[in-house]
Parts: C-alpha cells; structure tokens; sequence
C-alpha cells in the first residue's frame, strides 16, 4: 500500500465517521435545563428534585446551582425518551418542604431554560389547647360494691 | 264451627280489652315517670344521702342482699321499699366538704361541717361515708412497713422514709384528690398540697392513684400556665403511670410538635399512642382529634424527612442517602393515611394531599 493509497483509504474513513456522527447528532434530544428556586428568597433549592412523567426515577438537581438539565428520560422499562422540538414534556417539581409544581413545556429548537418557583409548604395544624386533661376518677374498690367479694 | 267462632270472638274481646288497658297503662306510665325520676335521686343528683346512707349510681342491695339498680324504689322480690323508695322525702343536706372531718374525732354523722371557700366541680361525684374521722389509720397503707424491719440484728433505720410524709399526707388532706381539684383547675394548689401530692406519687400506693395525684398535678400546671412544669408532669405521667389516655398523648404530641424537628420522633410516638386508644372518642371529637394526630404525625415526619434531605445535600453519603429515603417513605406513608382519613371522614384533604404529593416526590397516581 503506498502513500497515496493510504491518504485515500484514512479520508474516505474520517469521513464515513463524521457523516455517522452528524447523523447520531439529528436523533439526539434538546437539552432542557430547570431551575428550582425559593419563591421567597429567589434562592436555589438545593434539595429539589425534577421528575419527568415518564422518567422511573426523580433526578436531584445540583445542589449549588439549584438546576438540571438533560435531554432524555428513562421510563421503567429502560425506554429512552427524547425531548424533541414541538413536543409537550412534563414535569413534576418537587423538594421536602415546599409545595409540589407540575410544570408542562413545549420544547423549542434552542435555549429551552425554565425557572420554576416553590412555595414552602405551611401545615397548619388545628388547635387542641382547648381540650383538656381529665382528673383520674378511680375509687378503691371495696369488698362491699358491684362485684365484690360477698 | 261454634266452637271456632267464641274462640275468635274471645281472642278479639282481650284484644281489644288489652288495647285499652295499653293505653292507660301508657298515660300511667308518664305520670310515674314524672313522679319517680329515672334517676337515684329524687333531687336529681346521681348520688345523695338518704337517711344517712349513701345512694349512688352503683347498684343497691334489697333485705336479703340482693343487687338491684340505684333507681329501683322497690325490691324486685319482695317489694320491700329500697333506698330511694319515696319520691318525697327529701335527700340529706349535702356536705359541703366531706373530707375536713378528719382532724376531730367526732363520730357524729349529722352536721357536715363548714363550706370551704375552693369551689368543688362536681359535687356528685363522690360521696365519702361521714363516719370517716376514724378511718385515718386506715389510710396509708403503713402497717406493711413496719413489718420489714424484723430481721434479727438491729433496729434497722433505713426502712422508715416513707411513713414520715404519710403521716403529712392525712393532715395537710392531700388524701382527698377532689377535694383539691377545684383548686388545681385554677392552678392555685399551695406549695404544701403540691409537696404532700409529691410525696404521695412517691410512696406506695397503687398505680390508679398516682395516676390520678400526677393529673391533679399536671391540671394545677396548665391553669397556671407554667408550661415547661406541666411538659415535666406530662412526661413522667407518661413515662410511669398512664399512657393509655388519648388526650394526655394527643396533648403532649401537640405540645412538642411546637418544639422542631428535635422533637418530631416523640410526636410521631405520642400521636400514635394517642391514635391506639382513638375509640374513647366519639362523634366530632373523634373526628377532629383524629384528623389532627394523623396531620401531626404525617407533618413530624415531613420535619424529620427535610432534616435528613438536608444532612443529605450538604454530605452525600449512602448512609445519609438511606436515611433520607427512609424518612420520605415514612412520611409519605403517613401522609397518605391521613389523606385517606381525611377523605373519608369528610374533612379538607388540602394539607394532607400536598404534603403527600411531595414525599412520593411527583407520582401523584399514589396519593389519588
């Protein structure tokens, strides 16, 4: 094999491998990217996590920034599912202590960026102050009352 | 055929006969209702003296001793008049104060004595047989400590701490628990009651007892709002001699779910005691404090489920990755119950469905 031969074989490879990458790159999803911050302060929330309606398993978000980002989710039975352009993706965002958000979003061809707000949650629990702690009623039973010893 | 016909036509004349007879026995009835209460007393009192003997809502004894109900005028048997035989002769003066007889050895049933000016609650509750100025050495329990002492060697001392407060108890009247209830519910018991009640909880009497002295004490607490005292009395109240009172736990589940996270694991703890005995209640009260032990127990656990998520955030490790999990499965599953209660019993399902949804973390389908 001479050199000319080899140049041609290498081209033809880099080639083929560029035209196979840039296929696998159309079949790929958009990247969405959710930021979950406190309603309050404006802060992130470190402890949120972001589910899609048909991921198995909820994903934390980073801890420092308060945001995730991908562009699949994985359903229970190993099924991929990409985020496409024109599709309605949802999403369940939740974080102990805050109130749950499902949030829907049309995926658009770039800069798919949300931020997503949650309001602590307030249980207000009833009052029970007024009920009061009854006096011990017990006698001494005597031999002489209602089944005693005769 | 003739035969068949006076039949018929006798069945008939006592059909009709007891017809009429039914319906004055029905117009007779309502006016013995009216004139023998259906109480066992003719003042309308539950309890009362009756010529000096004491009648009650427990059962009564004919001349031959057998049982019949307090409300009964006349024995079952042998109509012989019982104790609350007329509905005319009035019940013996109530004594104000039963108890105070004691100091005075006077055996005399007749004059109770003075009113005390502590307003007593319940007035029927208990009435004590006047003729009680002696009972005092029957009181305490004393004679099972003397006999300790016996072994052989020397007059051992040590036995003796308990009959010394024992005797203080009989003076000072912590005897009496009602007699100092009106007292206690307007947290106005007197350092001396509150000693002699300590020292009755702490020597030997049966566990009722003390279990009644220790929600005297904690009662006088409450009403005088000193509140870190009564957290103490309830405590130990729990802890030693009672939890089978579901307020007593729902109270202090309550009390502690003010106090944070630290305390969380005690309110789960509490509210479920208090949920044990559940069936003491009834109507609206069992469905609100129902409500509201499940709500305290599902939001307790939402603290402790946080509290991990955070240690979680901040130190990932597997453990504190478990622990985080195990505490939103608890919460998750507490919250679902009370979802579900709150459903059923008709109640705002609000608090309890967010609450759910975020344990199971967005899978809405568990908390539906």
């Amino acid at each position: 094999m001479n050199i000319k031969q080899f140049g041609m074989i290498s081209l033809a490879l880099g080639w083929s491998t560029l035209a196979e990458a840039k296929k696998n790159k159309g079949d790929e999803g958009v990247e969405i990217e959710i930021t979950v911050l406190d309603a309050e302060t404006s802060e992130p929330i470190p402890t949120a996590v972001i589910k899609h309606a048909e991921a198995s398993q909820p994903s934390r978000v980073n801890t420092v920034t308060g945001s995730w980002k991908d562009t699949e989710s994985i359903d229970s039975s190993g099924e991929i599912h990409m985020f496409l352009p024109g599709n309605t993706e949802e999403f369940s965002i939740s974080a102990s202590g805050y109130m749950t958000q499902v949030a829907k979003y049309d995926v658009r061809r770039r800069n798919n960026v949300i931020e997503i707000q949650l309001e602590k949650m307030e249980i207000i629990a009833p009052k029970l102050d007024d009920t009061i702690i009854p006096f011990g009623r017990d006698t001494v039973k005597t031999d002489s009352g209602p089944g005693g010893a005769q | 055929m003739n035969l068949n016909r006076s039949i018929f036509g006798g069945l008939t004349s006592i059909l009709v006969l007891g017809l009429g007879l039914s319906s004055q026995s029905v117009a007779a009835g309502k006016q013995f209702e009216n004139a023998f209460r259906n109480v066992a007393c003719n003042n309308g009192w539950v309890a009362c003296l009756v010529d000096g003997d004491e009648l009650t809502v427990d059962s009564i004894s004919d001349s031959r001793g057998i049982f019949h109900p307090s409300n009964s005028r006349v024995s079952f048997f042998d109509f012989e008049p019982l104790e609350g035989h007329s509905p005319f002769d009035m019940v013996d003066a109530y004594p104000a104060v039963v108890a105070e007889v004691v100091p005075e050895p006077e055996p005399e049933v007749e004059k109770p004595i003075k009113k005390v000016s502590k307003p007593r609650p319940t007035p029927v509750a208990k009435v004590e047989k006047i003729p009680e100025p002696v009972p005092e050495p029957e009181v305490v329990p004393e004679p099972e400590v003397v006999p300790e002492p016996e072994p052989i060697p020397e007059p051992v001392p040590e036995p003796e701490p308990v009959p010394e407060p024992e005797v203080d108890l009989s003076q000072s009247g912590c005897d009496d628990l009602m007699l100092l209830e009106g007292s206690a519910m307007m947290g106005e018991l007197s350092g001396d009651d509150k000693t002699c009640l300590e020292a009755k909880i702490n020597s030997k009497i049966p566990l009722t007892e003390k279990r009644d002295v220790s929600l005297l004490l904690i009662n006088n607490a409450e009403a005088s709002r000193d509140m870190s005292e009564w957290s103490r009395l309830v405590g130990r109240h729990l802890q030693r001699y009672d939890q089978s009172d579901p307020v007593v736990c729902m109270r202090y589940a309550y009390y502690l779910s003010k106090k944070g996270v630290g305390s969380a694991s005690k309110v789960i703890k509490w509210s479920e005691a208090a949920l044990a005995n559940k069936h003491q209640w009834s109507g609206g009260e069992f469905k609100k404090n129902v409500n509201a032990l499940h709500g305290m127990r599902a939001s307790a656990a939402n603290q402790l489920w946080m509290n991990a998520d955070a240690k979680l955030t901040s130190e990932n490790t597997p453990e504190n990755k478990s622990k985080a999990e195990n505490y939103r499965g608890q919460a998750k599953n507490f919250a679902k119950e009370w979802l579900d209660y709150a459903r059923a019993s008709g109640q705002s399902t609000k608090a309890a469905m967010s609450l759910c949804v975020s344990a199971t973390q967005g899978d809405v389908g568990f908390c539906q």
